[in-house]
């Protein structure tokens, strides 16, 4: 068999306009994409061009081949974009899901910390039972001090004064 | 009708020149003739050695490409160069790409554009006296490798003229049963004609030529009709084939008075052929657009 020589006689014979040797070249080469935009949907396989080519190329089966490859290529595409649509859609959703949980748990942060600073603030009068810590203290430190002057411990009485100071000072 | 075959195809195109090569062997001698033989000769050796597929000597096409080359060059070339350029023609411009039908470059204009480049001085001695596309052509003593020599007036009378209208008639012969579709000759003479018209300055001393002259030489009919026309190389599209023509016909005026060969067909052949690829894809583009 010879091989497509675009000798272009099968162009003009087309009734449907087309360029059946462009058509044949991009089947040939497995390119659906130009096959289908050069119009090989319109074929009629009427067989014009086929009886026309001096190289007795099998053009109309081969285009009725190419329109069965097309079909299925145009549905693979349309399935392949719907698949990419509901994986998209399922992305989004994941986001939300995701974007909703994030926005929770600050939420309950927030009102945990919210808690913590009214427990808090209850907890302010809480300040006197520091100072009754303290005057306990100051009445041990007293205790001791009367203490150690009875047993006439001189050095203890003079740190247990500098801690009753330093309370005090403190205070 | 028989049914249509490649071999037919060639045989068809070939037998529209011969009018046309038996007006130069009566013009210009037997010395043409070995020429003409030598052309397939060598196209036929450079097939039957580098050819891809064994049927390929006989679908005639490296018989066309020898033929058309050897037509193509001018008697000066002589057999052997002729020979050489066939052989080239098939080796550089036809096998590299494997074989018929896949070759992106007319072969002849491959093997016609080799020769050149090889042998620049080749055709010297065939012409002789100043001729009207050596005026415009030839500055730097180069010579014009054109058929039209003998043209005596800007346009052609006499022999130049008959010539013309051979190949005009085998040509428009071809077009008209549909054997070669018309839209590169069309494009390469609209092409040819209108680059013509707006390099003419009404004949003076820079002019490239009276538009008619360029229209109307042997050369460019031939390139027009036989050399644009092949099918393989270049364009494949209508429309792609209307503007690849153009782009040559425009290119042979622009490189008749500017370039450095004395004829420039060959390669505004050739650098059409190269944009032949994007011109359909450009064409291919549209219709979509279209549909
Ligand atoms: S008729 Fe056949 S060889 Fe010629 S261009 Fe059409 S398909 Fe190619
Ligand atoms: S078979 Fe299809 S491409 Fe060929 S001529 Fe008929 S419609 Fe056109």
């Amino acid at each position: 068999m010879m091989p497509c020589i675009h000798c272009g006689a099968c162009v003009p014979v087309c009734p449907k306009g087309l360029w059946p040797n462009q058509l044949y070249e991009a089947l040939a080469q497995g390119d659906l994409a130009r096959a289908d935009a050069l119009g090989l949907a319109r074929c009629g396989a009427c067989r014009a061009c086929q009886d026309h080519c001096p190289s007795a190329l099998p053009l109309t089966a081969r285009f009725r081949e190419g329109q069965g490859q097309v079909l299925r290529w145009t549905e693979a595409k349309a399935r392949a974009a719907e698949d990419a649509r509901q994986a998209g859609e399922r992305y989004e959703a994941r986001e939300a899901r995701l974007q909703a949980a994030e926005a929770e748990a600050l939420e309950a942060k927030r009102q945990r910390r919210a808690e913590a600073q009214r427990r808090a603030e209850a907890r302010r009068p809480a300040k006197g039972g520091t100072d009754a810590r303290r005057d306990a203290q100051r009445a041990a430190l007293q205790r001791a001090m009367e203490k150690a002057q009875a047993e006439g411990r001189e050095d203890d009485l003079a740190r247990l004064t500098a801690a009753l100071t330093a309370l005090g000072d403190a205070s | 009708m028989s049914r249509a075959s490649v071999p037919k195809l060639m045989m068809a195109v070939l037998l529209a020149t011969i009018p046309a090569a038996i007006l130069r062997l009566t013009q210009e001698g037997p010395a043409l003739g070995l020429q003409l033989l030598a052309g397939p000769i060598g196209a036929l050796a450079g097939e039957a050695l580098l050819r891809r597929s064994a049927g390929s000597l006989k679908d005639g096409s490296a018989l066309l490409t020898g033929w058309l080359l050897a037509l193509a060059l001018p008697a000066s070339a002589g057999a052997a160069l002729t020979t050489l350029a066939g052989v080239l023609a098939i080796a550089l411009g036809k096998a590299p790409f494997g074989g018929l039908g896949r070759n992106p470059f007319n072969p002849a204009m491959v093997g016609y554009a080799a020769l050149l480049v090889l042998f620049p001085l080749a055709s010297v001695d065939g012409v002789s006296g100043a001729t009207p596309l050596a005026a415009f052509a030839s500055r730097e003593g180069l010579t014009v490798s054109e058929w039209v020599e003998a043209q005596p007036g800007p346009w052609g009378t006499g022999s130049g003229l008959a010539l013309s209208l051979a190949l005009l008639a085998g040509g428009a012969g071809l077009v008209l049963r549909r054997a070669i579709p018309w839209h590169a000759p069309a494009g390469f003479l609209l092409g040819l004609l209108g680059a013509a018209v707006l390099t003419y300055d009404g004949g003076g001393s820079h002019s490239a030529g009276h538009p008619l002259f360029h229209l109307f030489s042997g050369s460019a009919l031939f390139a027009a009709f036989f050399i644009i026309t092949d099918p393989v190389s270049g364009a494949h599209t209508p429309p792609g084939r209307l503007a690849m023509g153009a782009l040559a016909g425009a290119l042979t005026v622009f490189f008749r008075s500017e370039g450095p060969f004395p004829d420039g067909i060959a390669f505004a052949v050739l650098l059409a052929n190269g944009a032949g690829p994007a011109l359909d894809a450009l064409a291919e583009g549209r219709r979509q657009g279209h549909a």
